[in-house]
């Protein structure tokens, strides 16, 4: 008996341990939740990402990343950033990330008033920021929405069944389809366990079933044209006040062809014009930024440097890009 | 079959299952060479015959040559079977690359091509096959009592794809205790192969995700990042193929079957010479006693011991891989053997050693093994010297700059493992009926399962 109590102290003292450990080097979630207007969000509390960089961040009372806001301060002016997890920034410290950036360079050029939120939830795709992004607004109240898109938007999420928003396609006509599936009872209390985080990012790292059903299948689309279109319509048709920045995915190790447009970002930016939605593409600045510097704005010292979320110097070039887009729409 | 891999797992508790119940030390040993075959099948099951033909033919020199009693004839026996043996890994390994070779003397003739693909491990198993025949010649071993003695010696599966290179005179008096399967064999055996676990799993295999990156475009890099990148490489291939090695002797241990150490902490050393003592043990002894004494060793004078030295290493280049820059890997090695060789027997006798003496030795032997890496690891001799150039500053130096920070994260742990390799069989041990050694057990088990990468790499020497 005493052997075995010894066995089941001593596995229970390394499981301790490790749940300690893996909280600081590998990241901890603050859970999920799912709201009818917002979908499945992150709970209010703190995160931390060790895998990716390290940074600790914040999810305040209204589910987004920053310190608490007085929702019903008239005297600011909101800028709404839906995204997924590049907007969200958890590799990267709070200052850094690109909406603190855009909105301390308002407040340097004497425009304090200016609050950028930052609704970047982990995952998300195209259909999230029309249809949930709607909830957001109408809570939120923002002046300006910008939506912040990169390649897996259209290459593995606008059409995958798994997110809690996806498109539908039926002929010709592309719709909006929300998923029903209810989160699980324990959802909320397993993430919190870094252990247990650990457990399922490896099983999904081993299964792939993290993946995207698109992304599995590897059959990218041969156009964009007509998914990007649609996208710039409904986007207009959903906010008053919309822009729309594009985060690309770069290959650092093709110098020459950095600045060469992909398929996909032709299709944005000729949608965009197209239906007069502001809009801004990150690559010229990213590849110009490594032609001068020779530093990738993806990627972290201690993941690959070159690919992953954006770095730093990524959030940096983006919040200045985004000022500069945003300075002529918002008034003083 | 990775030892890593799930399918090692259930190979080798169904190996323990029958030796624990089989009686028969016949049968079981028959069972043994049985499933060494089917672990060597599941790379490419068509080299089996390759394997069991080797071993045929070597049984069959070593029964001539020590039936022989005309010394000539014994010589041209050894001969024979010496030639055979290296007749087979220079059609497999160095075919194309002497007629490429060939070709380029010729300026650029085209020569042809065959679509050869080389047996895994084939370089190993050469190597005990020549000293099977030729202990046999020089009376230092005793032939096989039969011939499973000999197949077993080529392809006992824990040794079999990376090493150590088995001696006959160590393994044939192993082969013939009885094979038995105990609590005391397993825990010993277990608590090595979970040290060689950690070293490939843990240690190799992360850093690979850093090393394999940079060394993909190592010119988009900058110095200092490929300094880091070169160090890690030093780390990872230690390792790796000492992690490989801990964990042939562990599953060896488990059958009560004992292989010698290949690496005793190599990263300790001060002077190139203690670096191949320490580092590959099995290789390094072998290119001493069968090919460097062959040559002459230091019996023939000075210049000619300096020859051989450089041509033994020259060769165990070679022996790594078809390609000029194993061969200047393995030039330089001998280079630096040599002017250690030159430094000890002159200037070095007058020179009182000292901590700082001590300290500067062994920085710039790890700067020269760091850097030599560089041409193991780059098959392209042009790209190699590129970025030695670059490491000195010479040209650009400028590129991405990359910190990677598991490396610094890691190096206790390299420390760890360098000296726990080496202490295990003595002191450090984990003692299973304690609650610190419980607690040791589940807390390295938990970390091979939380943290290990989803893509592990495969082992680098499986390419020898």
């Amino acid at each position: 008996m005493a052997k075995w109590l010894r066995v089941i102290a001593a596995f229970g003292l390394a499981v301790l341990c490790w749940e300690v450990i893996l909280s600081f080097v590998s990241g901890r979630s603050s859970g999920y939740l799912k709201l009818a207007n917002l979908g499945v969000v992150a709970r209010p509390g703190t995160i931390i990402e060790a895998r990716e960089g390290f940074a600790v961040s914040h999810i305040n009372s209204h589910y987004t990343r920053g310190a608490e806001f007085d929702i019903e301060d008239k005297s600011k002016q909101r800028v709404l950033v839906l995204g997924d997890s590049y907007s969200m920034a958890a590799q990267v410290s709070e200052e850094e990330t690109f909406e603190r950036v855009t909105e301390s360079l308002f407040a340097g050029h004497g425009q304090s008033n200016v609050q950028v939120i930052n609704a970047g939830q982990f995952g998300k795709g195209p259909a999230y920021y029309l249809s949930y992004g709607k909830g957001w607004a109408d809570w939120l109240q923002p002046q300006f929405v910008v939506i912040q898109l990169n390649e897996g938007d259209f290459t593995s999420d606008f059409y995958d069944k798994g997110k809690d928003a996806y498109v539908k396609r039926s002929g010709n006509e592309l719709s909006i389809a929300l998923n029903p599936k209810k989160q699980s009872r324990f959802a909320n209390l397993l993430p919190r366990l870094s252990i247990l985080t650990r457990a399922e990012y490896i099983w999904q790292e081993h299964t792939g079933s993290g993946k995207p059903a698109s992304a599995k299948k590897k059959t990218p689309p041969s156009s964009f044209a007509e998914e990007a279109r649609w996208f710039m319509q409904q986007a207009k048709a959903a906010f008053p006040h919309v822009a729309v920045v594009y985060v690309p995915t770069m290959d650092y190790h093709n110098e020459e062809t950095l600045n060469e447009l992909p398929l996909l970002e032709v299709s944005l930016r000729e949608a965009a014009q197209a239906e007069g939605v502001p809009y801004v593409d990150m690559r010229p600045q990213y590849a110009q930024h490594y032609h001068e510097t020779k530093q990738p704005c993806h990627g972290f010292n201690n993941t690959h440097l070159g690919s992953g979320h954006i770095n730093g110097y990524g959030h940096r070039l983006l919040g200045e890009a985004l000022y500069a887009l945003l300075n002529p729409l918002l008034k003083p | 079959m990775a030892f890593s891999s799930i399918q090692y797992v259930l190979f080798f508790t169904l190996l323990l299952t029958l030796m624990k119940v089989v009686k028969s030390e016949e049968t079981k040993k028959w069972i043994l060479l049985g499933m060494s075959y089917l672990f060597y099948g599941f790379w490419d099951v068509r080299f089996v015959l390759l394997l069991a033909g080797m071993s045929v033919g070597n049984y069959y020199f070593g029964q001539r040559i020590h039936l022989a009693e005309d010394p000539k004839q014994r010589k041209r026996w050894v001969m024979l079977g010496v030639t055979a043996n290296l007749s087979v890994l220079g059609f497999f390994k160095y075919f194309n690359f002497f007629l490429a070779s060939l070709s380029s003397l010729l300026g650029g003739k085209e020569l042809g091509h065959l679509h050869i693909i080389l047996p895994v491990a084939i370089s190993f198993i050469t190597f005990e096959v020549i000293s099977y025949i030729v202990d046999i010649y020089r009376g230092t071993s005793e032939p096989a009592k039969d011939f499973r003695e000999v197949a077993l010696l080529v392809a006992f599966f824990p040794h079999l794809i990376a090493g150590p290179i088995l001696r006959p005179k160590q393994f044939f008096p192993e082969l013939r205790h009885p094979i038995v399967v105990t609590g005391e064999n397993l825990l010993r055996g277990g608590q090595f192969f979970l040290l060689g676990l950690v070293k490939k799993v843990l240690i190799a295999d992360r850093l690979s995700m850093f090393v394999d990156e940079v060394y993909q475009h190592p010119l988009h890099y900058s110095a200092a990042t490929l300094w880091l990148a070169v160090i890690a490489y030093g780390i990872q291939i230690f390792c790796d193929f000492s992690g490989y090695s801990d964990m042939a002797i562990g599953s060896a241990k488990c059958l009560g079957l004992e292989i010698p150490p290949n690496f005793t902490m190599p990263y300790i050393s001060k002077n190139i010479t203690e670096f191949w003592r320490r580092w590959h043990i099995s290789l390094s002894s072998w290119l001493r006693d069968y090919l460097y004494i062959s040559l002459g060793g230091n019996r023939k004078g000075k210049v000619r011991q300096y020859i051989n030295l450089m041509l033994v290493m020259l060769l165990g280049g070679l022996w790594h891989g078809a390609s000029w820059s194993f061969m200047v890997w393995g030039g330089m090695h001998g280079l630096g053997l040599v002017v250690h060789k030159l430094w000890t027997e002159g200037v070095g006798k007058r020179v009182p050693e000292n901590a700082l003496l001590r300290g500067v030795s062994w920085l710039m032997t790890m700067v020269f093994v760091c850097i030599t890496w560089v041409f193991f690891r780059i098959t392209d001799f042009s790209a190699a010297t590129q970025v030695v150039r670059k490491m000195f500053f010479m040209g650009d130096t400028t590129g991405i700059g990359w910190t990677y920070s598991s490396l610094l994260i890691l190096l206790p742990f390299v420390v760890a493992a360098h000296i726990v390799g080496v202490k295990h069989g003595s002191k450090l041990r984990l003692n299973l009926a304690t609650f610190g050694g419980l607690f040791c057990l589940f807390f390295i088990l938990l970390a091979l399962l939380l943290w290990s990468p989803s893509q592990p790499a495969p082992f680098i020497y499986f390419q020898f």
